[in-house]
């Protein structure tokens, strides 16, 4: 069920957080009970037969986090490494396995034949998220293992699909607070907006983008100068536009039931180097792949080639972390090396004594400006089928294809672009907007100057922007929603 | 706080919340007309009769919102097999009459349709077998065979490119009955009660009637008319029609079943300005051609010009007939099978 579709918005959520409050008076059994069996509902309604895989990883990873909390200090590392071992087997044997039998079979002239394994929604991230529960149990970050309360953790229906990954204590703290449980007008009032805000954000300015988008990444067919540019910035706003979406709503609808959601972007295209954009971008897999695979890997606490080996380790699997293809293997290894770039710049600067802390109004806008290029250029390789329809789009952005005429283009998609850069680089965010209730579990992030005056509070002119909003997505939304890019990953 | 939160949820779940509730009780508020109804849903869902009671509006303008609409009050019902309701119902009929939506009675209450008004005329039971493919009615082993089959065509559909095969097929998707009309799905389309689908639209109705506005100075006195199909007839457009009619013909013959073919009069030829003679008098031609290739057949306009200027017999904004159309078809087509034998076949 998207959250987008018209079942979830008028049946399905309003339901659930209508019952939701009629339970939370008897506390978290109740309403947590109802929230479980909700949110399984909504992972089993469109493929019911993935609901077993979840249920059996949620029952596997409990008793083994159970089991490591219990046996502290007495093999627990061993049950630490099983959990983990098997929690990737699995990721491996659904998200994989064809990958790796179609890469190798020529190499070892495999007889065998691997059929297409169904990918069960969202098991990335449920997957994660529970690594990341183990790897806790282990450091004795754990100290909440009531059962329901960990399944509700797990398949909690706002981030289940595609985020934000979460920590258990994160969740589990506020699913035990009483205080939650309380109907509270500023978390509707804030909930609701931040919802519409990123259905908004799905509808009007991501699903517009993916026609101009399809055209350049087309096998066969090498986009010109001004398609390729277009391609590539196109689907650099509609992924924007469309996952931040897609976490602003999560937040908006947990916010609505009570509970708050960690900051999952923070204006990425707006960083102003590689490291900065990785803080900005998908913060909660950012998080984990720094707190579960960098640090343990020794971080940079080992010298400087070590730190960029980890880097590039960290990165490449950041990019298997996205699907099986070797597209998300070469585009991990770019920013591997990008960070890599970054950090011998960082290296250079500090030894030449560069005052780097306070740039001018121009060195930001360029740094701003070829941090995007070089995200823009990751871009490509991410969205392509395959390397070699990346290589022509970038060899297209070159102009080495030819250099089409700009008239056969449209003026909507020059209008479309625009609206999209100003509002990745000029508008608050989501964080900068709500900073009077703030919807995060993250402290706020200071606005700029300019942006002080949009700051929301409840007031008529923002009520009328909201309902506006929310109408023009629902005027605008095609009959058969689409849906979200990241839920393939 | 308060406020804005319950304003905000009420303002936007509020009108999604009315439309579903509105649909479930009155689904036949969000549809056009009946035919559409009951393809989308009255028989897909099991427990929802085939009956319409609502307004219906001129056909030619259901992109407008508020100009050009002639809203009629009409009842239209089926039988179970998804045919149009008839006065006299029976186990033999002497005459079926088969045809478009025109014979359907597009904007017509039951009682206004031309099966209807000939079974009166005639006094005997008269099949309405509109919309539906003619040789998998007849072979319905429900249905023995009728004395009278009466294809009814508009004439505006009689050209170079007619398919007589696609004379009472509906649509591509939904193919009607042989046996039984329908197939149950228990289909809801839920495009019809989204209420961002009816409000984009009325927004879209709204633009259209403005944009005519603009266009006539905001003088609704000189507004375009939009009720007409303008079209020119040549001597091609006589052939095609002639061979398919003459080869059903044939196909009735060996059957044992008298065939009739009626050209409906179309608004165009009879109301519309400037006509050119060959289409003006198309009709005539493709009578007289037919009765010599030994097809019976009825020319109406004669009847409908010395009455146009007397009565209304076509729909203001749409191009279909109306209960005076039909009551003066009905008549014609009586006059000419009274002098016929009705009870048994060849």
């Amino acid at each position: 069920m998207l959250f987008t579709s018209y079942a979830f918005i008028v049946l399905f959520f309003p339901v659930v957080a209508i019952l939701f409050r009629g339970f939370a008076r008897w506390g978290f059994r109740a309403a947590g009970t109802w929230l479980l069996l909700s949110s399984l509902f909504f992972y089993g309604y469109a493929f019911p037969a993935f609901l077993p895989v979840l249920l059996l990883s949620i029952v596997f990873n409990y008793l083994m986090g159970w089991s490591i909390v219990r046996f502290r200090g007495k093999g627990s590392g061993l049950l630490l490494a099983a959990g983990v071992t098997i929690n990737l087997a699995a990721l491996g044997y659904f998200k994989y396995a064809r990958f790796l039998a179609d890469t190798f079979r020529p190499a070892w002239t495999l007889r065998w034949h691997l059929d297409a394994v169904a990918l069960p929604l969202g098991i990335s991230f449920f997957t994660f998220t529970q690594i990341a529960f183990l790897v806790d149990a282990r450091r004795g970050l754990v100290r909440d293992l009531h059962p329901v309360r960990y399944a509700l953790f797990v398949s909690y229906f706002p981030h289940l699909i595609a985020g934000p990954i979460l920590h258990h204590r994160e969740m589990t703290d506020q699913f035990k607070d009483p205080g939650r449980y309380r109907p509270r007008a500023e978390n509707l009032a804030a909930g609701a907006t931040v919802f519409i805000a990123g259905l908004f954000k799905k509808i009007c300015l991501a699903d517009p983008l993916a026609v101009y988008v399809t055209p350049a990444f087309q096998a066969g067919q090498p986009p010109g100068f001004w398609g390729a540019w277009v391609g590539a910035l196109s689907y650099s706003f509609q992924l924007y536009f469309d996952f931040s979406g897609y976490c602003d709503m999560a937040t908006g609808l947990s916010l609505l039931l009570g509970f708050r959601l960690p900051m999952n972007f923070n204006s990425p295209y707006r960083a102003l180097n590689i490291a900065d954009f990785w803080r900005r971008w998908h913060m909660t897999l950012s998080r984990f792949l720094r707190d579960y695979l960098y640090i343990p890997l020794g971080g940079g606490r080992r010298g400087s080639g070590r730190k960029i080996l980890n880097v590039a380790v960290t990165m490449l699997l950041g990019g298997l972390w996205h699907g099986a293809n070797w597209t998300f293997v070469l585009w991990g290894g770019l920013h591997g090396a990008y960070l890599m770039v970054h950090q011998l710049w960082s290296q250079f600067a500090v030894r030449r004594g560069w005052d780097r802390t306070k740039p001018s109004e121009i060195g930001r806008a360029l740094s701003v400006a070829v941090t995007f290029l070089a995200v823009l250029v990751g871009w490509v390789v991410f969205r392509a089928p395959n390397i070699d329809t990346a290589w022509v789009v970038l060899r297209g952005m070159a102009g080495r294809n030819g250099v089409e005429t700009v008239g056969g283009l449209g003026g909507v998609l020059w209008i479309r672009l625009a609206l999209s850069g100003v509002l990745v680089w000029f508008a608050p965010n989501i964080s900068q907007w709500m900073r009077a209730m703030n919807p995060y579990l993250d402290p706020t992030v200071p606005p700029a100057r300019w942006q002080a005056d949009l700051a929301w509070r409840p007031s008529w002119g923002w009520w009328l922007w909201a309902a506006l909003l929310f109408w023009v997505a629902w005027v605008s939304a095609a009959s058969v929603p689409s849906t979200f890019l990241y839920y393939q990953f | 706080m308060r406020r804005y939160a319950a304003l905000l949820l009420l303002v936007s779940l509020g009108p999604l919340w009315t439309t579903e509730v509105w649909f479930r009780i009155h689904p036949q508020a969000f549809y056009f007309r009946p035919w559409e109804y009951f393809d989308d849903l009255a028989y897909r869902t099991d427990d929802l009769t085939a009956e319409w009671d609502g307004m219906e509006y001129g056909d030619r303008t259901r992109d407008n919102l508020f100009l050009h609409q002639e809203g009629r009050k009409t009842r239209v019902t089926t039988d179970p097999g998804g045919f149009r309701s008839i006065p006299r119902v029976a186990a033999i009929y002497p005459v079926v009459m088969h045809g478009e939506s025109n014979l359907f009675g597009s904007g017509c209450g039951d009682s206004e349709t031309l099966p209807w008004k000939l079974s009166d005329r005639l006094g005997l039971p008269v099949f309405n077998a509109s919309r539906v493919d003619l040789y998998a009615f007849l072979g319905r082993k429900s249905m023995p065979r009728p004395t009278w089959v009466v294809d009814c065509v508009i004439e505006s559909w009689l050209d170079a490119r007619f398919d007589i095969s696609l004379v009472g097929q509906r649509t591509e998707k939904l193919k009607y009955p042989t046996e039984s009309a329908w197939t149950a799905e228990n289909a809801v389309p839920v495009e019809r009660y989204r209420f961002q689908n009816l409000l984009g639209r009325w927004c879209r109705g709204l633009w259209k009637d403005l944009g005519e506005l603009h266009q006539a100075g905001y003088d609704p006195g000189r507004l375009a008319r939009v009720d007409f199909q303008p079209y020119r007839r040549t001597s091609r457009d006589l052939e095609e029609p002639i061979r398919l009619i003459v080869k059903r013909k044939k196909w009735m013959d060996r059957h044992g079943i008298r065939y009739l073919f009626i050209p409906l009069p179309s608004k165009w030829v009879i109301e519309g300005p400037g006509v050119d003679p060959f289409t003006s008098n198309y009709t005539r031609e493709l009578v007289e051609r037919l009765r010599r290739e030994g097809v019976p057949s009825i020319d109406l306009d004669p009847a409908f010009r010395a009455q146009a200027g007397k009565l209304k017999l076509f729909y203001d904004y749409d191009t279909h007939l109306n209960a005076a159309g039909f009551d003066l078809a009905a008549g014609e087509i009586s006059d000419f099978l009274r002098g016929q034998d009705l009870s048994k076949g060849r």
